[in-house]
C-alpha cells in the first residue's frame, strides 16, 4: 500500500491486541526494527515492513494467502482516516523447467535472439516487464515481470502485480475504506489471475 | 457583421483545406496566428467560435513532429505519442513507482507445498467436535462438502474464535525442513478480524434493531 503511515504504532502487540494475529504469534516476533520512521518484523507466516509512504505485508506459506489479506483488510479496517493512494497485489512464483532447452525456449519466446546477434554474443533474456490489464475489466494496472529464477535452475521468475489506485481525485485523500472493499472483492481473482498468468508464462516453452 | 463571420469563416476553411493538402504542419500555426490576429480586431466573437477546433487540428500537426507528413494525420484519431509515453522517464512522471518493488522474503530455509486447502464455515459445535462446511480451494469444480471436525484440531488461542458462522482455513501440505525432512503436516486457522469497539457493538444492535422493527410492521 502506498500512502502516509506512521511506522511507529504497527507493532506486533498491537496486531495481537487488536486480535488480527494470535496473541502467541504477537510475543514470539522477531522485530527488526520499530522506530518513527520504519517498522519491520516477522511471524512465522508473514513479514511487515512500514515505511512513512509505504506498507508492505508478505507471505512465503501459500496456505496463509487467505489469513494474508484479512490481515492487510483488518488493518485498513482499524485504520480508516489513513490516506492510501495505491494498493497492489504481488505474487512470485518460481518454476524448475525440466530441460535447459525448454528453458531457453521461454526466453527466446518472450524477447527473441535473432535481432541482437548482429551487434552482440550470447545474449540471454535477464529481465522483462510487461505491462497491460487483466480482460476481465479489472480497474488494476497489471505488471508482469519474468526473469530466471534464482532458487531454482534452470528456472523461471514470474512475478504478477496488480496496482489498484484509489478513486480520489487529483490532490484529495480518500482514506483507506476502499482498500478493504477493494480486497473483499479482487484477491480471489487476481490469485487465480496470477496462478493461470505464471502457468502462461511456463507453458510458453511449449510454443 | 454576418458578413465578416461568414467571409472570416470562408477564409478559414480556405486556408485550412490548403494546410491539409499541404500536409504541411507549420503553416497550419502559421495560419492560426495570422487568424487569430485579423479576426481578434474585426470580431473579437470569431475568435472564440473558431479558435477551439482549429487550435485542436494545430496541436494534432505539432505533435506529428514533422513538418511534411508522409501520411494525412488529419484524419486519424488524435493519439498522443506511445513511444514517448513508453518510455521509462515518461512512466515514471505519470505513475511514479508503477511496479511495486517487494522486498525479498527472509526465507527460512524450508518450503511449505500445499496438497490440499479448504476454507469452511462453523455449521454447529458439539461436544468436543464441530460440523462445519468446507469449499476445496484447491479444486473449485468440488461441491462443498460436510465436515465432522475434533475441537482439539483447533490451536488454543484460536479457541475462542469457535462459533456457529466462524469461518476458518484449513490446509494440508509438505513442509521440507531446512535439513531435508519431509514432514505431512495440516493447518486450521480461523479467520480474524478486528475486535469492535462497544460503540461498534452499539451501532450494530441498533441497526439491527431497526431491521427488525421494519421486517415486523405490517
Amino acid at each position: 500500500m502506498v500512502g502516509s503511515f506512521n511506522p511507529a504504532i504497527f507493532q506486533p502487540r498491537w496486531l495481537g491486541a487488536q486480535g488480527l494475529i494470535r496473541p502467541e504469534e504477537a510475543a514470539a516476533a522477531k522485530i527488526t526494527i520499530i522506530q518513527a520512521e520504519v517498522a519491520d518484523f516477522s511471524t512465522e507466516w508473514f513479514q511487515l515492513q512500514v515505511l512513512q509512504n509505504r506498507l508492505m505485508i508478505t507471505t512465503g506459506d501459500p496456505g496463509h494467502f487467505a489469513p494474508l489479506r484479512d490481515l492487510g483488510a483488518g488493518v485498513v479496517t482499524l485504520l480508516p482516516h489513513t490516506p492510501i493512494q495505491r494498493l497492489g497485489l504481488n505474487r512470485m512464483l518460481h518454476f524448475k523447467m525440466p530441460s535447459i532447452e525448454e528453458w531457453h525456449r521461454v526466453g527466446d519466446t518472450i524477447a527473441p535472439k535473432q535481432p541482437w546477434k548482429k551487434i552482440m554474443e550470447g545474449a540471454g533474456l535477464r529481465s522483462v516487464l510487461i505491462e497491460g490489464r487483466r480482460r476481465n475489466g479489472s480497474e488494476g494496472l497489471l505488471h508482469i515481470k519474468v526473469e530466471p529464477s534464482a532458487k531454482v535452475q534452470p528456472g523461471v521468475y514470474v512475478e504478477i502485480n496488480e496496482e489498484f489506485r484509489s478513486v480520489a481525485a487529483d490532490g484529495q485523500t480518500e482514506g483507506a475504506e476502499w482498500v478493504r472493499d477493494l480486497l473483499a472483492g479482487n484477491w480471489d481473482d487476481f490469485m487465480a489471475f496470477a496462478q493461470e498468468g505464471a502457468e502462461h508464462v511456463r507453458g510458453l516453452s511449449e510454443s | 457583421m454576418f458578413e465578416v463571420y461568414r467571409r472570416a469563416k470562408m477564409s478559414l476553411s480556405s486556408a485550412y483545406a490548403d494546410v491539409i493538402e499541404r500536409e504541411d504542419a507549420m503553416a497550419a500555426s502559421t495560419y492560426q496566428s495570422s487568424f487569430e490576429r485579423s479576426t481578434a480586431s474585426s470580431f473579437p466573437g470569431l475568435k472564440r467560435l473558431f479558435l477551439p477546433s482549429l487550435s485542436r487540428v494545430v496541436s494534432d500537426w505539432s505533435l506529428a513532429g514533422s513538418v511534411t507528413l508522409p501520411v494525412r494525420r488529419h484524419r486519424l484519431p488524435f493519439e498522443p505519442d506511445e513511444a514517448l509515453r513508453a518510455s521509462p522517464e515518461a512512466q515514471e512522471q505519470a505513475r511514479p513507482k508503477a511496479f511495486v518493488e517487494v522486498p525479498p522474503l527472509r526465507e527460512s530455509g524450508s518450503k511449505i507445498t500445499i496438497l490440499q486447502q479448504w476454507i469452511g464455515r462453523v455449521a454447529r459445535v458439539i461436544d468436543g467436535r464441530f460440523l462445519a462446511v468446507v469449499e476445496d480451494v484447491t479444486n473449485a469444480h468440488n461441491p462443498p462438502e460436510e465436515i465432522e471436525l475434533d475441537v482439539a484440531d483447533i490451536s488454543e488461542s484460536d479457541l475462542p474464535l469457535l462459533a456457529e458462522g466462524a469461518t476458518f482455513y484449513w490446509s494440508i501440505f509438505y513442509h521440507d525442513s531446512p535439513g531435508g525432512q519431509r514432514m505431512r503436516n495440516s493447518s486450521l486457522r480461523f479467520a480474524r478480524q478486528p475486535r469492535l469497539s462497544p460503540a461498534d457493538v452499539h451501532r450494530i444492535f441498533e441497526q439491527a434493531d431497526c431491521m427488525v422493527a421494519l421486517l415486523e410492521r405490517d
